[in-house]
């Protein structure tokens, strides 16, 4: 998932797309990492 | 945040002008839209990410960074150790968009390097790095806005 919204950023960085969804994965990144730092133990999870 | 301000204000523009722009039909409604779009193009070029959640990210990122490179050094790993050490030194000093994007790429490249150490050399460093990727995960977590993602989807 991570993957899927890196290159969803990056097509919108280069403008190879104007679709607005990429661009809201700048922000919503967030949740998957905080997803992973709990699946590592680096984070208490709720 | 990976996309730049301009860039992102740019693309807003562009979906406004290509995408929902044909379907407005209003004279007033296209006219208020005509202005955001003019507000946003003009915006583009004057307005940059806030500053200050970059500096906290960056501080925590190259303590985190100079925390791991001790212990690396504890454990016999001088090379890589002295390699983290000279890499966040020579960071940018200017703009901090560009030291942050420093540190998350040096962040990444140690994940990476760790996986040439021995086991419990990497697994001791690990849980350093990633006391801040969680931290900085919270910080991000905390400005962001309640989600529109279901009215996104549903259109």
């Amino acid at each position: 998932m991570i993957a899927i919204q890196m290159t969803g950023i990056r097509a919108f960085c280069d403008g190879r797309t104007a679709d607005l969804r990429m661009a809201i994965f700048d922000h919503q990144l967030a949740f998957l990492h905080a997803l992973v730092a709990g699946l590592r133990g680096w984070l208490p999870l709720p | 945040m990976r996309i730049p301000v301009e860039t992102l204000l740019n693309g807003v523009s562009r979906t406004l002008l290509e995408q929902v722009l044909p379907h407005v039909t209003s004279r007033t409604a296209r006219g208020q839209l005509y202005a955001a779009i003019d507000v946003l193009r003009n915006a583009a070029r004057r307005l940059d990410w806030a500053s200050a959640p970059l500096e906290t990210e960056v501080q925590s990122a190259a303590g985190a960074l100079r925390t791991a490179a001790a212990r690396l050094r504890e454990g016999g790993a001088e090379a890589l150790a002295a390699r983290i050490d000279a890499s966040v030194a020579a960071w940018p000093s200017a703009p901090i968009s560009a030291r942050a994007g420093a540190a998350q790429a040096e962040l990444a490249r140690v994940f990476e390097e760790l996986e040439a150490l021995p086991g419990p050399l990497a697994d001791a460093v690990r849980p350093i790095l990633g006391g801040h990727l969680a931290a900085q995960a919270v910080r991000a977590l905390v400005l962001l806005q309640p989600s529109l993602l279901e009215e996104i989807s549903r259109g």
